[in-house]
């Protein structure tokens, strides 16, 4: 195999200049290795590596020389010189390929690295603001847009985050920037039309107390709740006209019934006059004239039962708690400076039912006084019983507890009071009928 | 002579049942009131064997309720729940208040006369569904139990959100169990079609109490 020296001018010289060139890449990785501060390990192979290219690369122009000039030749020159040529070019490759790979980790690494500039650069691109003090506001970190919002919104470069959270929170709107909200996390409108808001929390690190003050856009947020609010409310409406309308049912649905009876009555009179006209004009009977009385009798009964059920319901429903109690002997005395029900009557029927009942069953009473008095835009009412048995109290069951918690959903309260009959006393606002 | 007690608001069903009523030997009239509340006075002077009882009364009283109290103090008293309304809960709840039959006052199979006749034999008379009506394009047999629970809050008047409370359901299940009602019926809102659900007296608004609220009253 031929060695260095054998070779041609042209392939040494090339050997050469790659050598040159190998050791120069080499020691810069050296640099950047030694410069980064990374373990000295690291730098150990580049170090041996630039060492060996630079003697090997010395020794060989040392032969070159002697082989062109003719100088004196050192013995590692000569040694050198006359080994394979193809174990320089080896550890060219692997100094070359070395080199590369180096650089290549080194790129990776410095890219990997979170640094303070690529915090900064990180912050920077954030789409909201952000700012970092300390306990007294000296900004530690503050991003592009944080400093771009307070300046536009306070009119001036801020330096300290207390004095820019101060200023954003005593800003009224100006220059097209619109407050909000009075609370504490000011918002604003900006003069894009964007919706920024302001809040700041406090972080504890290492014992040491930071302040971080954040602007978030919120315009889609804020759009739809402007959106869901007025949603809302229109939701609310159509549940109140609702809910009026089903308590209107009811009452539809009786005025229905009225209607169809009044139809029924006219109908059935209607064939009662002409049946009567038939049979004393024309005298021509379809029908025996006992069957005729039959007819105008059903008919009258029928005009008298719908007469009675147009009065108001209400009435009905007393009056047949009044019979009830009358069939078992009691008997209903109303009392008081009023007889209004206040617009509660349901309760006070309730209220009166539950006092009759107990009062038969459990005091033998044949008399129950109801007392109403309205004073100060309230009822007060008290049911009383004249009953015979001492009853020192009373154990509410469904019934009375049910009444008290429909009093008591109505504004009112319910007492029960014993000893010498029992006494119920209700107090009740008084209901504005409509 | 079985005594008869009739309880109902309604004056053509009233006397279609004192007719039945008085065509028979076996039976007698004792009151015909219009107030289920009062019904339990009524029967206090036990002079009451058979009740004829109304569901939906005078000032929105509610016989099944008034019934049920009956049952618990006088459980020889035999009650027979009578109704026009094709609400869906009314057998269900006539069944937990302890009544002893059911009878549809339109479209009742068997006569009442019948119903009566086999209820105070002892038997226990309830008619297999509730009769079938036509909500929008769907029938009220196509609802699911929750869409029901569901149907049944809205028509009290609760909003979407307090529905869901009362279920103990998300938000989000309300509006579907809704969205799925409004595909079956094809009514384009909710508001259309509780009115429809009211006015057929499928539910009745406010005559039932919601169900957390019965689980609380039962505590």
């Amino acid at each position: 195999m031929i060695s260095f020296l054998q070779c041609n001018p042209i392939t040494r010289a090339i050997i050469i200049s790659l050598l040159i060139a190998a050791f120069t890449g080499l020691l810069f990785l050296l640099i950047i290795r030694w410069t980064s501060k990374r373990r000295p390990c690291s730098c150990l192979i580049p170090a041996l590596l630039v060492l060996t290219v630079g003697i090997i690369w010395g020794a060989l122009i040392d032969a070159q020389n002697n082989f062109d000039l003719g100088l004196s030749l050192s013995f590692i020159g000569e040694w050198l010189g006359n080994l394979p040529w193809v174990l320089h070019v080896l550890l060219l490759l692997v100094s070359g390929i070395y080199c590369g790979f180096g650089f290549w980790r080194e790129r990776i690494i410095a890219k990997r690295e979170i640094t303070r500039d690529s915090i900064r650069e990180a912050l920077d691109n954030l789409p909201r603001g952000l700012c970092f003090s300390d306990g007294k506001g000296i900004p530690l970190l503050t991003n592009r847009r944080m400093y771009q919002l307070a300046e536009e919104a306070t009119g001036r470069l801020c330096r300290n985050a207390e004095e820019m959270w101060q200023g954003l929170s005593e800003l009224e709107g100006q220059k097209g920037i619109e407050r909000l909200n009075k609370e504490n996390t000011p918002t604003f409108r900006w003069t894009d039309g964007n919706v920024w808001q302001f809040y700041r929390t406090e972080l504890t690190l290492q014992n040491r107390r930071y302040i971080q003050t954040t602007a978030t856009d919120i315009t889609r947020l804020y759009t739809l709740t402007e959106e869901l609010e007025k949603n809302n409310a229109a939701l609310d409406k159509q549940y109140k006209r609702l809910k009026n309308l089903l308590n209107e049912i009811v009452q539809i649905t009786q005025e229905e019934a009225i209607l169809a009876s009044k139809v029924k009555i006219h109908k059935e009179l209607g064939e009662c006059l002409l049946a009567a006209r038939r049979y004393l004009i024309l005298k021509q009977p379809e029908k025996g004239i006992f069957e005729l009385f039959q007819q105008w009798q059903e008919v009258i009964r029928f005009m008298e039962s719908t007469l009675k059920e147009e009065k108001k319901t209400s009435d009905y429903a007393m009056r047949e708690l009044i019979e009830a109690a009358e069939a078992l002997g009691c008997t209903i005395i109303f009392e008081g400076s009023t007889q209004e029900d206040a617009g509660h009557y349901p309760i006070l029927k309730n209220a009166i039912r539950e006092a009759m009942t107990n009062a038969i069953r459990h005091a033998g009473a044949n008399e129950l006084t109801v007392h109403m008095d309205i004073e100060d835009n309230t009822l007060y009412a008290v049911m009383k019983d004249n009953g015979n048995r001492l009853i020192t109290s009373i154990s509410e069951g469904s019934g009375l507890s049910t009444l008290r918690s429909r009093i008591e959903q109505a504004g009112g309260n319910m007492e029960i009071r014993c000893g010498g009959g029992v006494e119920l006393h209700i107090k009740l606002p008084v209901k504005e009928v409509s | 002579m079985t005594r008869v007690l009739i309880v109902d608001d309604q004056r053509t069903a009233r006397e279609v049942m004192e007719i039945a009523v008085k065509q028979s030997k076996k039976y007698s009239i004792v009151k015909t009131i219009m107030d289920a509340g009062n019904a339990y006075l009524c029967c206090m002077n036990g002079r009451v064997d058979l009740i004829l009882m109304d569901v939906y009364t005078l000032d929105g009283e509610n016989g099944i309720e008034a019934a049920a109290k009956i049952k618990r103090d006088f459980p020889h008293i035999k009650i027979i729940i009578v109704t026009s309304m094709p609400e869906e809960s009314f057998i269900r709840k006539a069944q937990e208040a302890g009544c002893d039959s059911f009878w549809y006052k339109d479209v009742g199979e068997e006569d009442l006369l019948t119903v009566m006749d086999r209820t105070m034999a002892g038997e226990s008379v309830y008619p297999d569904d509730v009769p079938v009506i036509k909500i929008g394009l769907a029938k009220s047999t196509e609802f699911t139990k929750r869409e029901l629970d569901v149907l049944r809050e809205l028509v009290n008047g609760h909003s979407q959100k307090d529905t869901a409370d009362i279920l103990g359901i998300k938000y989000d299940s309300v509006r579907t169990h809704l969205k799925s009602i409004l595909i079956k019926t094809g009514y384009d809102t909710p508001s259309r079609f509780i009115a429809e659900v009211s006015h057929k007296n499928y539910m009745i608004p406010g005559f039932y109490k919601s169900s957390r609220e019965d689980e609380d009253t039962k505590e």
